[in-house]
């Protein structure tokens, strides 16, 4: 008995100790030294959108959360930029 | 639903006592300053209609921009460069522009201005604008280097914001002759805020600055170019204020480097329509549910702005670009999963 009630306030804990979302936060990493973005932890609030700013400089967007990253790549080209967002 | 909340008046009169009550009403009603209604209407809108496409070669990936004008939606296709024409059943009726690199070619398509005189189409990796004319077929190209927020067309001028400028943010074109020299104003942004863009839309001569990111701002200038105003609307409504504060901006700003700068965007489109202005924000909690929203506001005599409804998407979601063909349809595009979404209310 003993054990079933550690069993179940282990249990508990663990669910008191879970984050809201357990959709983790997706990361769009546009450029090739590691910059990245984290999305916010909503709901269905996972994927990136981007856009380029000026060539070579792309624009990070989180939807729904509007969480952006603005990201100088530095001279390049902007395909480069695209294949790896 | 039906939630009020209280806006917070300037001229608002208080007192305790019942007859200076009324002896201050008799006074406010007739020094009145022109409030607005001091209530926050919420209403409820319906998802009506959802397009990925219209047929097997007709499809769309990202749209940078929507536009309505004269029965007809104009959306930026941001995938392959072109602009998609749509009858007011919204159906495809033809598409115009190329995907390239020269002149008369998109290379990076992101807003779109339409009146009765002709099409405009920022190219902002090409830092032009691409001038159509109803038929959809090309007749000029301006240079521009505006950056991604709103611009604003009226008679024969376009403003937008210049890219990397922060002393005199918003430059004039005159379209209907090139010759002349952009007229650069507007009031010294402040850095601090990260990238400081601004919507931009023209109202009886008037230019209004809508913020896109870390502020929920609205500045107002005069034809001029002389600062006339400004009004934060998250002020005037807690669930709005409670947000903005939750987003830590400072720390946002604060971590930004040389090469990334980290913001919240807060309106993502602004669409005036009448005397109203509509403005996408990200999903807010209102009473416990979290949904994407549109406030409608308005300006008063003062150049202040006042939220008059707050528009619930019901849906968890935001509309980077929409457009409103009546005063009671949105039509927006919804990046996941990457639809058109015709909504009522």
């Amino acid at each position: 008995m003993k054990k079933l009630k550690a069993t179940l306030l282990l249990f508990a804990l663990a669910i008191f100790l879970m984050p809201n979302s357990i959709n983790a936060g997706a990361t769009c990493a546009p450029c090739d030294d590691g910059m990245s973005l984290t999305c916010p932890d909503d709901p269905n609030g996972t994927a990136c959108g981007f856009w380029f700013e000026a060539p070579g400089v792309a624009a990070v967007q989180c939807h729904p959360s509007g969480r952006t990253s603005i990201l100088d790549c530095g001279e390049g080209d902007n395909e480069q930029i695209d294949d790896s967002l | 639903m039906s939630i009020t909340n209280k806006r917070p008046t300037t001229c608002g009169v208080q007192t305790p006592h019942l007859k200076f009550y009324f002896l201050a009403l008799i006074l406010s009603s007739v020094f009145s300053c022109n409030n607005p209604p001091t209530e926050i209407q919420h209403i409820d809108a319906t998802l009506v209609t959802e397009i990925s496409a219209w047929n097997d070669s007709i499809f769309f990936g990202k749209l940078a921009d929507i536009e309505y004008s004269d029965n007809q939606f104009f959306l930026a296709d941001r995938d392959a460069n072109r602009v998609l024409v749509l009858d007011d059943q919204l159906q495809y009726i033809h598409h115009f522009g190329q995907h390239g690199p020269g002149p008369a070619e998109i290379r990076g398509i992101m807003n779109l201005e339409v009146n009765s005189d002709g099409i405009f189409v920022q190219d902002i990796l090409g830092a032009k604008l691409l001038k159509y004319n109803r038929k959809f077929q090309l007749t000029d190209t301006l240079r521009a280097q505006f950056t991604h927020s709103e611009i604003a067309l009226y008679s024969n001028r376009i403003i937008g914001q210049v890219r990397g400028d922060i002393e005199s943010p918003f430059t004039v074109i005159n379209t209907s002759n090139k010759e002349q020299e952009p007229i650069s104003f507007g009031q010294k942004l402040e850095r601090e805020l990260g990238y400081p863009y601004k919507h931009l839309v023209e109202y009886k001569g008037l230019l209004l600055a809508f913020s896109m990111y870390n502020s929920a701002k609205v500045e107002v200038y005069d034809g001029n170019g002389n600062f006339l105003n400004a009004t934060d609307l998250s002020l005037l409504n807690s669930d709005f204020s409670s947000w903005l504060k939750a987003q830590n901006i400072d720390q946002l700003v604060q971590s930004s480097t040389s090469r990334r700068r980290n913001l919240q965007a807060v309106y993502f489109d602004v669409v005036q329509r009448n005397d109203r202005f509509y403005l996408n924000t990200p999903p807010i909690s209102i009473n416990g549910k979290v949904d994407g929203i549109v406030l409608e506001v308005a300006m008063n005599d003062q150049f202040e702005f006042y939220i008059t409804r707050i528009i619930h998407l019901n849906d968890y979601t935001n509309l980077p670009c929409f457009t409103m063909p009546t005063d009671n349809t949105i039509l927006g595009f919804s990046p996941i999963p990457g639809t058109l979404k015709l909504y009522k209310f």
